[in-house]
């Protein structure tokens, strides 16, 4: 006998409140499927995440690789007779499946809570406001060329705030994945199997070039923008992080301080990949707010607003002091750093968190498939 | 009546262009000797209607004859009084429309004129059938619940007499035991009252309605206007006379002891849904086993149906029911789980809202399968295993409490409705005597409980649909489901509601009020001598000449409508109120002695000798002669002519009522008059027919079966008559099928009768 279905009825719930409200509606025509790339014979997606989302079988979607394949392009949700959205309840899904990896969870609830905000705020200003005035003081650097270092030192407030975060985000990322992994994992791959994919190395090289390239993003119908703000954005954090990577090296290595010339290539290249930021969470912005029919939870906006806020901080930041304007300047380098402790610290419960999920299931996507 | 004839020709819309107006006018004067034969070329315009109208107010004519358009169209136009006949020949669709000008179509509209002067001499003016005694008005309403009533109402407020009989001791039928309906109003969402007691309050507050609870039709015999009707009330008995029948007895539902598969009777917690809808009606939702209230519900669908083991259909409302049940479960407990197992979920028109509603509960669970085992667990619950499931894989439910969607069945499902069945209850075979017959009858009480025991010649209830083969197809009463829904077989009975078709109760109201009106339609028509559908208005009746029958019963059997009773030799005894004029007597009589005024033997026999048939030239010319039924058939003749489609031009086309009506005789005499072929188009014959007298085109199939002896006999071959089916809409196809069979004629060779 088969084994007897319970469904779980609060999974249902909560998957409604993350934006999957319609999902019960899918009368299971399979439209979403005819029309949807990733959609096999033998794999109706979203077809059979629907009915599963619908039967409260949590057990079988968290582990489900093809919720995070999906890239809403949402042409399911334009063709679905029935108005059940299957692209939005994927979102839901996927959100669900943040949470439910996460480590530790409670931070997840409250990413995803709003009542939590102030919290989850508190923390970053807190501790940076700690550090200004047990360092500096609150000192307001003066003179023409203004050194933000004398506000917050680099050491203090970036140094060895982010390299521990970071650290503490890469255990926790470590623990859910491992889990996440063990969950999906459906096959076992002799050695042999691993060098007929081409090794680890391909399999995992591969996918990340995948996404750098956007080829997926590029076959969306229905959300043609998408394809434009991901990949601004995306860049625009991959151009960060190199900067970010330099300017350690020059800093703590070379033991070169003081703010890089705008002559530097270095400054080009972060103004480069601010300006992309920039640009792609204001497309992201604008595309959110002229969507009516997409439902937007707490759980994305916040995403957009953090990003755009790295941006906006970050310019401003730079423009009021190479204008002189000391004050403002480290009002809003201390808003841009916060900013930038919210987006590293939450990153494994955040929206965000798709960055690692999303590669993982590509990756093992071709572990399985060797597609 | 002493006739004169008139011949007008038309020669407009081109038949002037087409054809020798001169010669064709000199077949009415010099052939037929007409006296007047008049052309113009705007016959039915003003001018055209006064020179007409001026040869009937001077000259006296009486018979004009119209040679132009087809008798489909300007029927109005050319209307000049009941005393005067006017006859149409039809050369403009069936001649000039649909062939190239010529000799050929000369001679082609000039038969056409031949056979409608042949016509005009003989037609009678047709009188109408008037009721010896007072017609009675009165309708009796069989069965009590939505329907009956609805029927009942809509009756009582046209101001008609109306007797209800219900067989249980209060009205109100199934829908009485009903604790909700599906949503009626928009947004169509909510479920809501039944308010069938309402209805029943009003039913009892009509006086022209009359009630008779624990109440049965014993026996009804007679014909529309007067129907004796015998009732039986708790053992006594009363006669009633009425004038029409409208038949509601509703739905039974399918025995569930037939699905111990699905766990009836296996399992203390399997129900069925009528059982589910008593328990919501009293307000609880328990497990029977031991009364605890129900959590998890699992509702199986089409269960016993559309399984070719159990009822082959859909009975198109369990699904409906399942969710509304549903909604009862989630009414009563927040937490109760649903799990409805469907094959197809079916919830036409507004009730998709529903369905959609009832899908948005996060408890109710819904999804396709096959159930594949019901078992029972250690503490009575049940354990449901589907497979097939859209969740793409095996799954097992448990459930406190399984709901069975059994579907509806006919309350006529199981009685005798045919002769040969009533016979085989009483172990009788139908070949003994007639006297020995009665006997062994009168001898024990009727072995089965009717409903409406119909004391005809062809059975004791209205008839079910039946195969060619006379195989009984379905439980439920013969009627175009379509065209003409609340027809039976049996005229002045008409049948509303679930025992026709499962249908939901707003169907039923809605199926109840239509019937009302066919009730009514045909008592106004009958009492005014005319006939009812499809015929309607008709004034011609069946004379039967019964000092030349041989009381062969071919009519009495093949009538479709029951409408001729036997006396004890077996001559027929006709209930003109129960004929439709179809005419199928008429085919079927080897004597030849039936016949309407407007329409027998001896008119279509002198149309057929007035067709010219040529054969000095050495190079034969084929003439094919066409039977043409004039509902579907003769309409798509003219509608190629309208659309120009050309056919073979040696077709002469004669409109018959039904095939049923065309005599084997015709046969006979087109071929010894030296006629090459013979086509005869009709309805659509089998499971699916489309004959509007239910049996025409079947009957005319089987007689043409027997035929080829006759033609076999005169030397001919089989192949020369020939019968297709067409519907109105297969115009199109005319051409392709009239040419095929021509050639297949001219391969024969031609009539070796031609000139004899």
């Amino acid at each position: 006998m088969a084994e007897i279905l319970e469904p779980d009825v609060n999974f249902i719930k909560q998957i409604r409140g993350l934006g999957g409200a319609s999902l019960k509606v899918c009368y299971q025509c399979a439209t979403c499927s005819t029309v949807c790339p990733l959609s096999t014979d033998d794999n109706p997606f979203p077809r059979r995440e629907m009915i599963w989302a619908q039967w409260g079988l949590k057990d079988r979607l968290i582990k489900d690789p093809n919720i995070w394949l999906c890239h809403q392009c949402n042409d399911c949700c334009k063709y679905c007779p029935r108005g059940a959205r299957p692209g939005d309840v994927m979102a839901a899904l996927r959100a669900y499946c943040i949470s439910e990896y996460a480590v530790p969870k409670f931070l997840a609830k409250w990413l995803q809570d709003k009542r939590y905000l102030p919290v989850l705020l508190a923390i970053p200003v807190i501790w940076f406001l700690f550090i200004i005035a047990v360092t500096t003081g609150f000192h307001i650097p003066k003179g023409e060329e203004i050194d933000l270092a004398e506000f917050i030192p680099v050491i203090w407030g970036v140094d060895l705030t982010f390299i521990p975060l970071s650290v503490l985000v890469i255990i926790s990322f470590a623990m859910s994945i491992s889990r996440f992994w063990r969950d999906m994992k459906r096959v076992n791959l002799t050695p042999e199997q691993i060098a007929a994919r081409g090794g680890w190395l391909n399999i995992i090289i591969t996918p990340i070039k995948e996404i750098l390239a956007h080829q997926r993003f590029s076959k969306c119908g229905v959300k043609k923008t998408r394809f434009y703000f991901h990949f601004l954005i995306l860049w625009g954090f991959v151009g960060l992080a190199i900067v970010t990577a330099l300017v350690f090296f020059r800093m703590d290595i070379l033991g070169i301080h003081g703010h890089i010339s705008m002559k530097n290539p270095i400054k080009w290249l972060a103004n480069l990949a601010g300006l992309s930021l920039l640009l792609g969470s204001l497309i992201l912005l604008s595309d959110r707010i002229s969507d009516k029919e997409t439902p937007s939870t707490y759980f994305d906006w916040s995403l957009v607003i953090l990003v755009l806020s790295l941006a906006v901080t970050g310019f401003l930041t730079e423009f009021l002091r190479l204008g002189g304007l000391a004050g403002l300047a480290c009002f809003f380098y201390f808003l841009h750093l916060v900013s930038v402790f919210y987006l590293i610290a939450y990153l494994p419960f955040s929206k965000l968190a798709h960055l690692v999920y999303r590669t993982v299931v590509m990756i093992y996507e071709r572990y399985e498939g060797g597609i | 009546m002493e006739k004169k004839i008139g011949v007008y020709i038309c020669t407009g819309c081109g038949i002037g262009d087409s054809l020798d107006i001169e010669r064709l006018s000199k077949v009415a004067t010099e052939e037929f000797n007409v006296p007047i034969c008049k052309t113009h070329a705007f016959l039915c315009g003003e001018e055209g209607l006064r020179l007409i109208k001026e040869d009937i107010n001077k000259e006296g004519v009486n018979t004009v004859l119209i040679a132009g358009c087809s008798p489909r169209v300007n029927w109005d136009v050319f209307n000049f009084g009941t005393n005067i006949i006017v006859e149409r020949a039809n050369i403009r669709e069936m001649v000039v429309w649909s062939h190239p000008p010529g000799e050929d179509t000369q001679e082609l509209a000039e038969d056409y004129l031949r056979m409608g002067i042949a016509r005009a001499e003989k037609v009678e003016i047709p009188e109408g059938y008037m009721p010896e005694e007072e017609y009675n008005k009165t309708i009796l309403v069989v069965g009590g619940g939505i329907s009956g009533m609805t029927a009942a109402l809509e009756a009582a407020k046209a101001n008609y007499q109306v007797v209800i009989v219900e067989k249980q001791a209060k009205l109100g039928g199934w829908a009485a035991k009903w604790a909700k309906q599906f949503p009626k109003h928009p947004p169509y969402q909510m479920l809501e009252d039944t308010g069938i007691s309402s209805k029943i309050k009003e039913v009892e507050a009509n006086s022209n309605i009359k009630v008779y609870t624990s109440t049965t039709v014993k026996k009804v015999e007679g014909q529309p206007g007067a129907f004796n009707v015998i009732l039986s009330q708790n053992g006594k008995e009363e006669g009633i006379k009425v004038g029409s029948i409208i038949l509601a007895t509703g739905w039974k539902p399918y025995d569930p002891t037939r699905l111990e598969h699905l766990g009836y009777g296996r399992c203390s917690n399997v129900i069925t849904n009528i059982q589910m809808e008593e328990m919501a009606a009293e307000g609880r939702i328990t497990r029977p086993s031991d009364g605890r209230p129900a959590e998890s519900v699992v509702f199986i669908q089409c269960a016993g149906q559309r399984d070719p083991e159990h009822l082959p259909y859909c009975s198109s409302v369990c699904c409906l029911v399942s969710l509304k049940q549903a909604m009862y479960v989630r009414e009563r407990n927040p937490n109760a789980k649903v799990y409805i197992i469907y094959r197809d979920m079916r919830t036409p028109g507004q009730y998709e809202m529903f369905y959609k509603k009832a899908q948005d509960d996060e408890n109710i669970f819904l999804t396709k399968g096959d159930i594949v085992g019901v078992t029972e667990d250690g503490d009575k619950s049940v354990i449901v295993e589907v497979d097939n499931t859209l969740l793409g894989e095996k799954i097992s439910i448990k459930a406190d409490l399984v709901v069975l969607a059994t579907g509806m069945v006919s309350t006529l499902e199981g009685i005798p409705n045919t002769i040969e069945e009533v016979y085989a209850q009483y172990g009788l075979t139908g070949e003994e005597e007639v006297a020995k017959i009665k006997e062994v009858i009168a001898s024990k009480p009727q072995p089965w409980e009717g409903v409406l025991n119909l004391d005809y010649r062809q059975g004791p209830e209205v008839p079910f649909l039946q195969s060619s083969s006379l195989k009984k197809l379905s439980d439920f009463p013969d009627s175009n489901f379509i065209c003409f829904p609340y027809e039976s077989r049996r005229t002045g009975i008409y049948v509303a509601g679930c025992v026709r078709q499962p249908m939901d109760m707003d169907a039923a109201i809605k199926d109840a009020t239509g019937a009302a009106l066919k009730a009514i339609q045909c008592m106004e028509l009958e009492s005014r001598g005319r006939t009812v559908h499809p015929r309607s208005l008709d004034l011609s009746y069946p004379i039967f000449f019964l000092q030349r029958c041989t009381q062969c019963k071919r009519c009495t059997m093949e009538c479709p409508f029951s409408a001729l009773e036997e006396d004890e030799k077996g001559t027929p005894k006709p209930n003109l109120f129960r004929c439709r004029r179809c005419g199928i007597c008429m085919g079927a009589c080897p004597e030849r002695i039936i016949g309407f005024k407007d329409y027998n033997v001896d008119i279509i026999s002198s149309m057929i000798k007035a067709i010219n048939v040529p054969y000095e030239d050495e190079e034969p010319k084929f003439r094919i002669l066409c039977f043409a039924c004039e509902n579907d058939a003769y309409p798509a003749l003219d509608m190629a002519g309208i659309n120009h489609l050309s056919y073979d031009v040696s077709l002469r086309v004669i409109p018959v009522r039904c095939l049923g009506s065309v005599n084997m005789v015709f046969i006979s005499d087109a071929l010894s008059r030296g006629i090459d072929g013979i086509l005869l188009l009709g309805c659509v014959l089998g499971d699916d027919y489309q004959c509007h007298f239910v049996r025409g085109s079947e009957l005319a199939n089987y007689r043409l079966g027997k035929v080829g002896e006759t033609l076999q006999r005169l030397a001919l071959e089989a192949e020369r008559v020939h019968m297709e089916q067409v519907t109105i809409t297969d115009y199109y196809k005319l051409p392709k099928i009239i040419n095929e069979f021509v050639e297949k004629v001219k391969e024969i060779g031609a009539n070796p009768f031609k000139g004899f």
